[in-house]
């Protein structure tokens, strides 16, 4: 980690801009979003270390124009003096491809103007990859030590820092900040069965990171252990309670993909039509923001250039806003929120999710478990999937255990997979707990594509689900 | 480019051996909102990842560290050469055992055979072809368009130098269809090798159809069991996570207790299964270790016949690498889709997404539309969710004669699977 922001960009700055003035000759709108993300995925299992780069690793451009027609983007990641007429021949030749297919009716962006530096750094020690390998291989070694049960023990880190820059004739923004997700992933076996657990959070210190992931490297193994003795659930209706990570997944898939403006202007979404009416329990409030908590999702600006913003979503069980990307806000009239994100700067711009959690309640934890006759405490997020139109849901857990008369009884399941009508299952929440904990692990796709970080999370929850 | 990489490689004596994969992209792209041009987009990069090995021996054990780093812009010769430097520090502390590099003997490429000229042109002519079967309320909401032309280009230091070119287009298409008692859409996703339009037409149809059906869907009643018929991706997935610990790092790594010769299929009553990995085109003749792919059989008849994969977990199990590929190919079975379909079924047309635990042995989902027979007619029904055991299915599995030829899967575009349970 350099622990600062991009040499590379800033060197790359000068040439940028004479770009953007160069375009501005020809088009109403000109911006060009720089990235230089760069990390190291370190993993260590019993009989292998991977020393690699971080799946987001990337370094490059987009130069977005208006015609006054239609937006176009050209990704590219080498300018250069040498080749500035060849990029913009490129813009050219992109913006003014002839098309039978009519145009949306769209309007010039507009910016305020705003120059601005943003920094975030890497709290604590920055360790060197060889001490990283010997700490994680100790954690492997322990895990493994821990009971003969244990096939094989992963301990994964994945350190990020990231330097983006939007500069357009009102903008010139510059942020870096910094991120770490440990990981563990436990295998045990007994006889011929076979199961597994994992956890995964996300820290802005390599140093507290490694630290926490000792102890959630022998909890991985001690969960692994016990779901030897689990069997699947009976479908059916129960009252559950969420941990926060499955909380956080409800959020996540029930209310947070249904309103991406995104979809709104795609008459993708059943939410827009539902704004200003009550969706949900009125204990329920919901937040979505790369300001709104500190996570993986925390940057300081959106790839369109739009300042970090808090978006509360649910207000009491009201449906009170949406999330949108700067095009998605201008084709509806309304202001964007940065939720503008690109998988990569290869990729589009869409209204994405960023930190997305729902409030803390009033209750208390072992009350909400007292209060249950029959069910299951749901914990750890598998998969999820949207349907932003129809309003199904899909929630996988990996595991649950069973409350009987407000006691835990020692069984356990596992997988969990609820799925149903998100409306029936936002209401059908009773009780909302004091604790707080947002989970900074996850990554979120838009329909099957499109991946970016995300964060989800929030206090535990009482409701009633269909298990199947 | 990569001359001034190997420079930097060969210079430094503690790179025992190296790696270069270069990737050179080129895509175009349109967005369309309600049938209109909301943005297009090109991507023209070119990006190397590179791997140094550093061979030593410890306490008289011989190891192969190995670490990778990107190159995603031009760099100087002394940013290279710095981060050569941290790649074999970081690779000389890593104690994996000792394996040998592929071996190239002559430079080969492969170019899959395209007349695209003007993508964008083409691209056209899909949106075109989807909206021209659509009306003013069964329509596609949003259709993405992507042409994609990838070049890799594979060297290391024991003389592999393979390049390959692919090309696919690439659709999302959300079929929806606003009446009025409800508003509903469907996720679609395609991919074409080649244009045929024909087939593009009759995917947009097809589309369009199961909105209509989807919009007319109930939900299902009083049914408890059910065969439930899966097709096409969802077959594909099926297969894919049936063999995926079979892999020689998934053996290497103990991630199974199977073993070649032993049965995978319990109390067979249904079809003997047999399931490999094949290329998913000619030009797609290498992986990213130089390793030439080979099609191989895991599963043969439910025995487990074959394990698969890279060079490095081949290796440790003292054997011959096929090469790392993605595409599940499983022989036509025996019976007509026809006959599947004689007796009550439930056939899944969208799922939220299939869900496998191969672990726990449960397989299962929520149905957004299928089309169950009662015996007499056909039901669309909706939003409810079907699970059963992988043992179960294993077992009882039926493959039809029909087939499908997917990217990912190349096999029987359905499978029946028994009395599955429905919530």
């Amino acid at each position: 980690m350099t622990g600062k922001f991009s040499k590379y960009l800033k060197n790359k700055k000068p040439i940028l801009k004479q770009l953007i003035s160069l375009l501005t000759q020809k088009y109403q709108y000109v911006s060009i979003l720089a990235t230089d993300v760069s990390g190291v995925r370190i993993q260590v299992d019993k009989s292998t270390t991977i020393v690699q780069p971080s799946a987001i690793t990337e370094s490059g451009f987009v130069i977005k124009v208006f015609n006054g027609i239609v937006y176009s983007e050209y990704s590219v990641n080498e300018i250069e003096e040498k080749n500035i007429l060849a990029i913009i021949e490129t813009v050219d030749r992109l913006a003014k491809q002839k098309t039978s297919v009519p145009h949306v009716n769209v309007q010039q962006l507009h910016e305020d103007p705003l120059t601005q530096v943003f920094i975030r750094k890497n709290k604590g020690k920055v360790l060197a990859t060889d001490q990283i390998i010997s700490i994680l291989k100790s954690y492997v070694n322990d895990t493994i030590a821990f009971s003969p049960l244990v096939v094989n023990a992963n301990a994964i880190i994945e350190t990020t820092e990231i330097s983006k820059m939007f500069l357009s004739k009102d903008k010139d923004l510059e942020q870096y900040y910094t991120w770490s997700n440990p990981r563990s992933f436990v295998l045990v076996r007994k006889d011929s069965n076979t199961k597994y657990a994992y956890d995964g959070f996300g820290i802005n210190s390599i140093e507290k990171g490694l630290a926490e992931l000792q102890a959630s490297m022998i909890k991985t193994a001690k969960l692994a252990i016990e779901l030897l003795d689990s069997t699947t659930p009976k479908p059916g209706i129960y009252d559950i309670i969420t941990d926060s990570s499955i909380t956080g997944l409800i959020a996540h898939e029930a209310f947070g993909h249904g309103v991406e403006m995104d979809m709104f202007v795609r008459q993708r979404s059943r939410a827009q039509s539902y704004m200003n009416q009550r969706v949900a329990s009125p204990l329920l409030s919901m937040h979505d923001g790369a300001d709104a908590t500190f996570s993986v999702a925390s940057y300081f600006f959106d790839d369109d250039g739009v300042i970090a913003k808090d978006t509360k979503i649910i207000d009491k069980g009201i449906l009170v806003s949406g999330i949108s990307d700067a095009l998605s806000a201008l084709q509806l009239g309304t202001s964007p929120t940065g939720n503008g994100r690109r998988e990569s700067y290869k990729r589009k711009a869409y209204s994405r999710m960023t930190n997305t959690f729902f409030e803390s309640g009033s209750s208390k934890l072992e009350d909400m478990i007292k209060s249950i006759e029959y069910g299951y405490m749901i914990s750890t997020t598998n998969n999820g999937m949207e349907d932003p139109k129809n309003w199904g849901i899909q929630c996988t857990a990996h595991y649950g255990r069973e409350i009987k008369n407000g006691e835990f009884t020692g069984k356990i399941v596992s997988p969990v997979v609820m799925s149903g009508y998100v409306i029936d299952l936002l209401n059908s929440i009773s009780a909302i707990s004091k604790d707080f904990k947002v989970i900074g692990s996850g990554s979120c796709g838009k329909g099957y594509k499109e991946w970016v970080r995300v964060s989800d999370g929030g206090p535990c929850l009482k409701a009633k689900v269909k298990i199947g | 480019m990569i001359k001034q990489i190997i420079k930097g490689l060969q210079a430094n004596p503690a790179v025992t051996d190296w790696l270069i994969n270069e990737v050179k992209t080129i895509s175009d792209q349109a967005f369309y909102v309600l049938q209109k041009i909301e943005t297009t987009r090109t991507v023209a990069t070119c990006e190397y990842s590179v791997t140094v090995y550093h061979q030593y021996t410890d306490q008289g054990k011989a190891y192969l560290g190995s670490s990778s780093f990107a190159i995603t812009h031009k760099i100087s010769k002394s940013e290279l050469a710095k981060k050569i430097d941290e790649a074999v520090f970081a690779a000389s502390f890593i104690k994996n055992k000792a394996y040998d590099l592929v071996t190239g003997l002559k430079k080969q490429s492969w170019k899959e055979k395209t007349d695209i000229i003007e993508p964008f042109v083409m691209i056209d002519q899909i949106a075109t072809t989807f909206f021209g079967e659509s009306s003013s309320n069964i329509r596609f909401n949003s259709l993405e368009v992507f042409f994609t032309q990838t070049s890799s280009h594979i060297i290391n230091s024991r003389g592999v130098d393979l390049k390959k070119t692919l090309n696919k287009f690439d659709v999302e298409a959300i079929p929806s269809f606003d009446g009025d008692k409800q508003n509903v859409e469907l996720y679609k996703y395609f991919t074409y090798k080649t244009l045929d339009f024909d087939t593009i037409k009759a995917d947009a149809i097809n589309a369009l159809k199961d909105v209509c059906s989807r919009y007319n869907a109930e939900p299902i009643k009083e049914i408890n069991k059910v065969d439930v018929i899966l097709s096409d991706k969802d077959a594909g997935e099926f297969f894919d996570n049936l063999i995926s610990d079979f892999s020689f790092a998934g053996i290497y790594k103990q991630n199974t207790d199977k073993k070649i010769g032993d049965s995978v299929q319990k109390d067979v009553k249904g079809d003997l299964l047999t399931v490999g990995y094949t290329l998913s085109s000619k030009a797609n003749a290498f992986d990213n270790d130089g390793v030439i792919v080979k099609p191989v059989k895991v599963i043969e008849n439910g025995i487990l016949v074959n394990y698969y994969g890279g060079n490095q977990y081949a290796q440790y199990l003292n054997m011959k690498p096929t090469g790392n590929m993605s595409t599940v190919s499983v022989p036509k079975g025996k019976t007509a889709i026809d006959k599947m379909r004689k007796k009550p079924h439930l056939e899944i047309v969208a799922l939220s997404g299939i869900q496998i635990d191969i672990y726990s042995g449960y397989i299962g989902g929520e149905v957004r539309l299928a089309l169950y027979y009662d015996g007499k007619d056909y039901h669309p029904v909706s939003g409810f969710s079907f699970s059963g055991s992988i043992d179960a299915c294993l077992s009882n599995i039926v493959l039809s004669k029909e087939m499908t030829n997917r990217i990912t899967y190349q096999g029987p575009k359905y499978i029946k699977l028994p009395t599955m349970e429905l919530l």
